[in-house]
């Protein structure tokens, strides 16, 4: 991993943030169709979780130039905050706090609390994984030798487990779409038997571990592409190109360049392989 | 969901509500003394082999090694009919060979009312058998610590030793009479069952034995390899004495 790995990786999510803005100023969103359409992700949460939707969407629609202006703005100065250095601290932490509030409110959590959420259409929410990549990709860091850039800000084990956690989740929510009576079930199931091995593999050597991210990517990308239709960006009336691009971006960060013993000695792998291979080993 | 159909657990599985015959349970107990006999052996082995090696060892943890391989071979045969057969019903209920059936019939004499305890049993028990191969690698490389062998001998024994663990929650909770088996590959039986499940379970075991065997096959091709240095090291003379060996290549040295 280059040093600044992590800094292109905090200019790819810009550019997303800023695709966001450049989406949440489409006509579409200026109308009070938009307002009501945030209500209807109030179905099947729960009252504590749906009433601020509802609450939320109802002054959206009252008042849909105005409030729709301010989001726009909003993300737009949060991409370009994330991409001028000076700021990128300050960008990436009033991210964290953008993304849960449209989670909530704009999102209804992703769905993952009615019983009906599945990775194929997105869930547990693209919004909140913009939230974990401003984690993951936070400045600097006390883990600076990990082997890939999500590892540096708060260490390789909290970043594999934040992992586990996502695809664990998200293995969840495809068995629960398995078990709907549905064409779809046996993918469902599969996917979720890719996910579990994708949670997993992030704990293994690093080979195995590339393995896992590339496995990621590609059902990421497949979900993008079946599941999401592209993020219906041209529709005029998506937010945000979903989640299988920002998946996409967060295995990127989890792609272990080398392991973390070399980047701490410095050496290459094959350079400690052939060391090995040359000591004498001594056994008994 | 709690209460529902135990689909998950496979009771509709072809022969399982028969009656166990004599040859069932006859089947199940040899399958049985056959997992416990490999358990001794390693613990023995492995007792045996503390301070001085002998030779005698090397070749004994060779042959529990050897009769790992056959049961793993019987277990992942299973499993390949399984998803066989899930290929043509993907619908269907999970399916078993006949004498798998049959086996898990003698099994399911521990416990009549529990018309899937025997299958349940007879896979911790196929696993184990397994498990008890992969640690036959471990205790055979005991003396050879820096073995590639070795490496993934411990590979497969934590791979296969968390399966085991999974396959010892998914029997002991049909046991002490859940509604559904609990384990990872039944999301701790939370989900409503039917052919979703049904997929998600097959597939899940049958990948977990394709990778455990993958670890196996591995541990034996580098234990085909270092077999001079690996035979070296329980050599009470030294490594490579008598065996005609060239120096070891990164495995061993005398005490």
């Amino acid at each position: 991993m280059t040093p600044d790995h992590g800094g292109r990786l905090r200019l790819a999510l810009a550019a997303a943030w800023l695709l966001d803005a450049a989406l949440q100023y489409q006509p579409f969103m200026f109308t009070r169709a938009f307002g009501q359409s945030l209500a209807v992700s109030a179905q099947g949460n729960p009252r504590v979780i749906s009433d601020p939707i509802t609450w939320s969407a109802g002054i959206i629609e009252q008042h849909p130039a105005v409030t729709n202006a301010a989001f726009a703005t909003i993300q737009l100065i949060i991409a370009l905050g994330i991409a001028w250095r000076p700021t990128v601290k300050f960008a990436l932490a009033a991210s964290v706090a953008w993304s849960v509030a449209v989670w909530w409110l704009g999102e209804g959590l992703g769905g993952v609390l009615t019983g009906s959420a599945s990775p194929w259409n997105g869930a547990p929410g693209a919004v909140i994984i913009y939230a974990l990549l401003a984690v993951l990709l936070w400045p600097g860091g006390r883990d600076a030798p990990a082997s890939f850039a999500a590892g540096r800000p708060s260490g390789r084990l909290p970043a594999r487990l934040l992992w586990l956690t996502l695809w664990a989740s998200m293995a969840f929510l495809a068995l629960q779409s398995a078990s709907m009576p549905s064409p779809g079930q046996q993918a469902s199931a599969f996917l979720a038997l890719v996910f579990d091995l994708v949670a997993i593999g992030i704990f293994l050597p690093v080979p195995y571990a590339r393995v896992a991210v590339i496995v990621a990517a590609t059902a990421a990308t497949a979900i993008w592409a079946i599941g999401e239709d592209f993020g219906a960006i041209f529709t005029g009336s998506a937010t945000d190109p979903n989640s299988g691009p920002l998946l996409v971006l967060l295995a990127v960060a989890y792609w272990p360049a080398h392991t973390a013993a070399a980047a701490a000695t410095g050496t290459r792998p094959t350079e400690r392989l052939a060391h090995r291979v040359t000591s004498a080993n001594h056994v008994r | 969901m709690p209460g529902a159909p135990n689909t998950l657990s496979m009771p509709d599985m072809a022969g399982m509500a028969q009656a166990a015959s004599g040859w069932d349970t006859a089947g199940a107990i040899l399958l049985l003394l056959w997992a416990v006999a490999m358990w001794a052996a390693v613990a023995g082995l492995w007792y045996a082999s503390r301070g001085t090696a002998r030779p005698w060892l090397y070749r004994a943890s060779l042959t529990v090694i050897v009769i790992g391989v056959i049961g793993q071979v019987g277990h992942l045969t299973e499993h390949v009919a399984q998803v066989g057969y899930w290929f043509q019903h993907p619908n269907s209920p999970a399916w078993m060979t006949p004498w798998g059936t049959a086996l898990a019939r003698g099994f399911g004499q521990v416990d009549t009312a529990r018309p899937t305890l025997g299958m349940e049993i007879l896979h911790l028990t196929g696993n184990f058998i397994f498990l008890a191969g992969l640690a036959a690698v471990v205790v055979i490389t005991r003396h050879a610590r820096r073995a590639r062998t070795r490496f993934w001998g411990k590979m497969g024994v934590w791979m296969q030793g968390l399966h085991g663990l999974e396959h010892l929650s998914l029997t002991l909770s049909v046991w002490f009479g859940a509604s559904q088996a609990i384990g990872l590959s039944t999301w701790f039986g939370q989900l409503t069952p039917g052919p979703g499940l049904t997929t998600y379970r097959i597939w899940w075991h049958f990948t977990a034995n394709v990778i455990g065997s993958f670890i196996f096959g591995m541990a034996l091709y580098h234990l085909w390899r270092e077999r001079r240095d690996i035979r070296g090291s329980y050599d009470p003379a030294g490594p490579g004495a008598g065996t005609g060996a060239p120096e070891p290549l990164g495995a061993t040295r005398a005490r």
